[in-house]
């Protein structure tokens, strides 16, 4: 895309921001990362809000 | 207590040093011709020109010229203009913006002022007090020098120096209005550069969570230095991929300047040189030798600064490296490779699979407090969705990426040392989050839940550890008195004390006299304490600390050892019994932390 930059008095190109076209996860993958992402996030919050220790 | 005309004067030594930064960006901006929307410049603006006006300072202040804030406030104001003539290139195709997003981006601004106001609180995070601001201190009542028995004065200190205008207002609370700066600044690259990579709502998300989550919330209101390293290391990758991705010059440009301004900060950032050199040479648009060679004499130009000063002041102009072969200046060589090693235990695991599992862990849960903060959950549950069929430059970032963590996890595993590789990990969440949310209705389902329910942890969490600092802005004596009150102890025994008080560490900078330290991290010359086997002989210590003007120590005992006529201490009892100190009785002991006291003791 070519404009004129108001700032600088000169021409160039200014880059395409369109935002990648990102291909969804096939359904399998989707339910496996779904229940990945519960399940770390259930970690985290028992681990900081009840005091959970998995380690000692 | 505060009065108003003094809330005043810490609000502005916070915020008229970022503008004054940002302003000089701005011209850079414009310099090299950079354009992109309207927060981004921002942003853009405060990381290169805090990097341009470091190394002002540094002249400034080598010189003995001062840097009152009257004159920042000037270079502020010149920068009006500037930042009113910025225009937005036009967006071409970009998705339109659910209008959920907005509110999204409002919470992450106000999360940004809550963390910009809790940095003016008290400084009360231990390097901060420490070492940082005090040797920013000495700087500002004379000028940039080396610091007899102060190790990091030998040091880069690009960030440092930007606590000047601060310190010279007589505030030094205020300096840690940079840190915030620098988070608020990587939150709004990450926003930028996430929205390019994914969608504008994982985006919004990946900044809110990057200012929100403990890492942030633990360092930005300090005046630690690593959130601006991390936003010249971040920048300076970020800047080298879209070179790869678009081969304009401008960004080869502007990736040397963060180059050289990350190696300014910290030392140990200049392996992002042949880290973005290798970028570079990988990511399918290999620079010309002539292009690179000129990014790479623009990196050294930058950089040449600090190695003369390190050059004049220790003789080594890549001191604390290469101690063997050019010289270990005012530290012993044994000091030096002990600091090297030191920062290699702070995540105490086997190097190997199973200990790197270990330490991923840690730092989705929490459970090594070492590491300076925790990322939480996310990157470790949508990081995995991030990689798919990558352009070839997208690879070789991630590779270099892959191969930078694998360092740190072994030289340097303490997470505050990867701030320049920390927020592509957020970019990474908004793209595996995007992936995710587009896949099936149930799978949004879930990740809003997810993101839901820990936006209000972290908030909730944010909210417990800063507003206090808010709150003890107009009477920061009585917050510190609560968060470090054996420090205010340690104090009391110093101001008793007579000529250089030697302490054993602590918080420099409210002790009312000058003090020496005595662990041997920060004096770089000195094992007062065994360390593995290394602790300088009594006769030596008592030599080196008459020499920098030691008159009293105050030690650190059990406390079941607070009337004794000893100290435990070899060296000390040594010189007791040898006639060359005697413990103050009539003074103290006062309590310190764990059950330990302090004891005041006097040099012959």
């Amino acid at each position: 895309v070519t404009v004129r930059d108001r700032a600088c008095d000169s021409v160039e190109v200014v880059e395409d921001e369109r935002p990648q076209d990102l291909p969804p996860l096939g359904a399998a993958a989707a339910a496996l990362l779904a229940a990945w992402t519960a399940i770390v996030a259930g970690l985290y919050l028992a681990v900081r809000e009840l005091g959970l220790r998995l380690l000692p | 207590v505060r009065g108003i005309a003094e809330l005043a004067s810490l609000v502005a030594a916070g915020v008229v040093p970022v503008l004054a930064y940002a302003a000089l960006g701005l011209v850079l901006l414009r310099i090299l011709r950079l354009r992109a929307g309207m927060a981004e410049s921002l942003a853009l603006a405060f990381v290169l020109g805090s990097g341009a006006s470091s190394l002002a300072i540094l002249a400034l202040r080598l010189a003995d010229v001062p840097v009152p804030l009257w004159a920042l406030a000037g270079v502020a104001a010149a920068g009006v203009p500037l930042a009113r003539g910025l225009t937005p290139p036009p967006r071409t195709g970009a998705s339109a913006q659910p209008p959920w997003v907005r509110s999204v981006d409002a919470g992450t601004a106000a999360l940004a002022a809550l963390t910009f106001f809790a940095a003016l609180g008290p400084e009360t995070f231990w390097d901060g007090f420490e070492y940082h601001l005090p040797m920013v201190a000495a700087w500002v009542e004379g000028p940039v020098r080396s610091l007899p028995g102060v190790l990091d004065a030998e040091l880069r200190a690009g960030v440092d120096l930007l606590y000047v205008p601060a310190l010279t207002a007589g505030q030094p609370d205020a300096a840690a209005g940079v840190s915030a700066a620098f988070a608020v600044a990587l939150a709004v690259l990450i926003r930028a550069e996430a929205a390019r990579r994914s969608r504008p709502g994982a985006a919004a998300f990946a900044a809110l969570f990057a200012l929100a989550v403990p890492f942030t919330r633990d360092n930005a209101p300090s005046s630690y230095v690593d959130l601006g390293v991390g936003a010249y290391g971040f920048l300076a990758l970020v800047l080298a991929d879209r070179w790869n991705r678009g081969g304009k010059a401008r960004d080869l440009t502007a990736s040397a300047l963060c180059l050289g301004f990350a190696a300014n900060a910290k030392l140990h950032a200049a392996v992002l040189v042949p880290a973005t050199a290798l970028l570079l040479l990988l990511g399918g648009r290999p620079p010309s030798p002539r292009r690179l060679l000129g990014a790479g004499a623009l990196v050294l130009a930058i950089t040449l600064p600090w190695f003369a000063k390190a050059w004049l002041q220790t003789g080594n102009p890549l001191f604390p490296l290469l101690a063997g072969w050019l010289g270990s200046g005012p530290a012993t060589e044994t000091h030096l490779a002990l600091r090297r090693f030191r920062l290699s235990t702070d995540f105490p695991a086997a190097r190997d699979p199973l200990g790197f599992l270990h330490y991923l862990a840690s730092l989705a849960l929490g459970w090594n407090p070492h590491l300076s903060g925790l990322l939480g959950p996310l990157p470790f549950a949508l990081l995995p969705a991030a990689l798919h069929r990558m352009q070839r430059a997208t690879a070789a970032l991630c590779a270099l990426l892959l191969a930078l963590f694998a360092l740190q996890f072994a030289f340097m595993p303490a997470l505050r040392f990867g701030t320049p590789i920390l927020p592509f990990v957020a970019i990474g969440c908004a793209v595996g989050g995007s992936r995710l949310a587009r896949s099936a209705p149930w799978a949004r389902g879930t990740l809003a839940c997810v993101i839901a329910l820990l936006a209000v942890h972290h908030v909730t969490a944010l909210a417990a550890s800063t507003l206090p600092r808010v709150a003890a802005l107009r009477d920061p004596g009585a917050y510190a008195r609560r968060v470090f009150p054996d420090q205010l102890a340690l104090a009391e025994l110093v101001a008793r004390g007579r000529g250089v008080v030697a302490i054993p560490k602590g918080a420099v900078l409210w002790m009312p006299r000058p003090v020496y330290v005595l662990h041997w991290e920060r004096n770089g010359e000195l094992f007062f304490d065994r360390v593995l086997e290394h602790r300088t002989p009594p006769d030596q210590a008592l030599a080196l600390l008459r020499e920098r003007g030691v008159g009293s120590l105050v030690l650190e005992l059990p406390g079941d050892r607070a009337d004794s006529a000893l100290t435990g201490h070899p060296s000390v009892d040594a010189w007791i019994a040898g006639g060359d100190a005697r413990i103050r009785r009539e003074v103290g002991p006062l309590p310190s932390r764990g059950g330990r006291v302090y004891r005041l003791v006097d040099l012959r």
